[in-house]
């Protein structure tokens, strides 16, 4: 769809959830650079009430994105948090997961008025590092001392911690089986995640992309607007921890490395959950269970780039190749660090 | 055949004009973050180009002397001896080094039940090659689009 049509089916599926919005008309549009996914615009729109400022997105028909994701259930997420209190996300306004105003799945919410929380990191000194880790902190907990008991039935609820760990680490022995030639790292890193199980943590909702550049600001300062929940599930929360510290390597300033004591500590006296359970050390495991869902998808799309250039999203693919190579380094990384804790403490 | 410019450099020339008349003209975030991924793509395919055949060389003979230690220790033995015939019966470097991945996959498998030493050899040629791969994403990895 162009941008015209998108504006066109948008306002015609708002107007299908609220009186409000009939009639309604978009005065202004502004894409916004999010996920290699999905298409996000922001829209000035006219109603009834007056001026409103709403977020589309949209994803593309026939982009697979990394993930294969089942958008009613990210749906009944999305209805779900927009009622909660607990847990601070962008209201859903509306959304379309079967194609009746577009041609694929699109959700449509209230605009946060406050600003990008990677912003705010950007512009601070580094002597507010601390704070906005804090904030980072309280956010976390938050969202994994949720209760799942109430939790939309759609979203799958795994039998045990242990079941789900095994599941976790069994799709890295999956991921290189679907591989035409052998992944050693893959190998290697399932066999040592079978080796060094940590102690187990209440299973809590997963962001599955918790990281600085899905948060936005809120005015109490307390805890931050979280936002993308399409990789959200029921697991351990421990993954969020380790996605946050890589994506931290990743998109500077690293908030989390310049006080990760203080990090630590908030999270824990939130949660209430001890520090044999809550640490770097553990965190560093789940940094490597945490990139198997995107690890895989990755892995299929150089696999598909390799066996016809001329059909797969190529550039994409071939990018996806360096995120392959540094997932690598971070695994490493989280390897050595675990294992030289191990001899010193031997 | 025509080797000057290298295919690097050439590459290397059309990233510099990607990063500077084509981006600096546009405003839409979206589009710009298209450019910084397809980059980030150029700059791989312009390492891999000048190194990829020597690194493949050095990591297959690395591995070949892990795998003999392997099964003179008798670890993994069917898997590894089948392994090792098929990896002999290869001839070029691209399938040398697939076949070379497989038996490090299967030594990868033993793990800690390697022992001591033999687990510290099968690290360092996961680390030969994680040195190999950060060559080629420049030691480092930036988000398109996120920084």
């Amino acid at each position: 769809m162009d941008a015209k049509t998108l504006s066109t089916a948008t306002t015609a599926c708002l107007a299908a959830v609220d009186n409000v919005y009939q009639g309604c008309e978009i005065t202004s549009s502004q894409p916004i650079s999010g996920g290699y996914s999905r298409l996000t615009f922001l829209y000035e729109l006219k109603t009834k009430n007056g001026l409103e400022k709403i977020v589309l997105q949209y994803v593309p028909k026939g982009s697979t994105g990394l993930v294969r994701v089942d958008r009613a259930v990210e749906r009944d997420l999305l209805q779900y948090l927009t009622q909660t209190k607990e847990v601070r996300t962008s209201a859903l306004i509306a959304s379309d997961v079967v194609g009746k105003f577009f041609d694929s799945a699109a959700f449509i919410f209230r605009a946060e008025t406050g600003r990008p929380f990677l912003a705010l990191c950007q512009e601070s000194s580094p002597d507010g590092y601390s704070q906005l880790n804090s904030i980072v902190a309280k956010t976390g907990a938050a969202l994994h001392s949720h209760s799942i008991t109430n939790l939309p039935a759609s979203i799958e609820q795994p039998a045990s911690w242990d079941d789900y760990l095994t599941s976790q680490i069994d799709m890295f022995r999956q991921t290189e089986a679907e591989c035409k030639t052998s992944r050693p790292f893959l190998r290697y890193v399932a066999k040592w995640l079978d080796e060094n199980r940590p102690p187990a943590a209440p299973l809590s909702l997963v962001h599955g992309d918790f990281q600085v550049s899905n948060m936005m600001t809120q005015a109490s300062g307390e805890v931050s607007v979280l936002v993308d929940w399409e990789l959200a599930h029921i697991g351990d929360p421990r993954e969020d921890l380790g996605w946050l510290t890589m994506v931290c390597n990743t998109i500077p300033p690293d908030i989390l490395a310049a006080d990760v004591e203080g990090f630590y500590r908030t999270y824990r006296e939130k949660t209430g959950w001890s520090e044999a359970v809550i640490n770097p050390l553990t965190t560093a495991y789940f940094l490597i269970i945490s990139s198997i869902r995107t690890h895989m998808g990755m892995m299929k799309a150089s696999e598909a780039l390799a066996e016809s250039p001329e059909q797969a999203q190529s550039v994409l693919a071939a990018y996806y190749l360096s995120i392959t190579s540094y997932q690598h380094t971070m695994w490493m990384g989280a390897i050595k660090t675990v294992e030289h804790s191990k001899r010193n403490s031997a | 055949m025509i080797i000057s410019p290298s295919v690097a450099q050439i590459l290397k020339g059309v990233i510099h004009e990607m990063n500077t008349s084509l981006k600096a003209g546009l405003e839409d975030p979206v589009k710009r973050a298209q450019i910084d991924t397809m980059v980030g793509v150029l700059s791989s395919c312009a390492v891999r180009t000048e190194h990829e055949t020597v690194w493949m060389i050095k990591e297959v003979k690395a591995i070949r002397s892990v795998a003999n230690k392997f099964v003179k220790a008798g670890h993994g033995e069917q898997a590894l001896k089948l392994s090792l015939s098929e990896f002999d019966a290869t001839t070029s470097p691209a399938e040398q080094y697939d076949s070379a991945s497989n038996l490090l996959s299967l030594m990868a498998d033993v793990g800690s039940d390697a022992g001591t030493e033999l687990s510290a050899e099968i690290f360092a040629l996961m680390e030969l090659r994680l040195e190999h791969e950060g060559y080629i994403i420049g030691g480092g990895f930036e988000a398109a689009g996120r920084s």
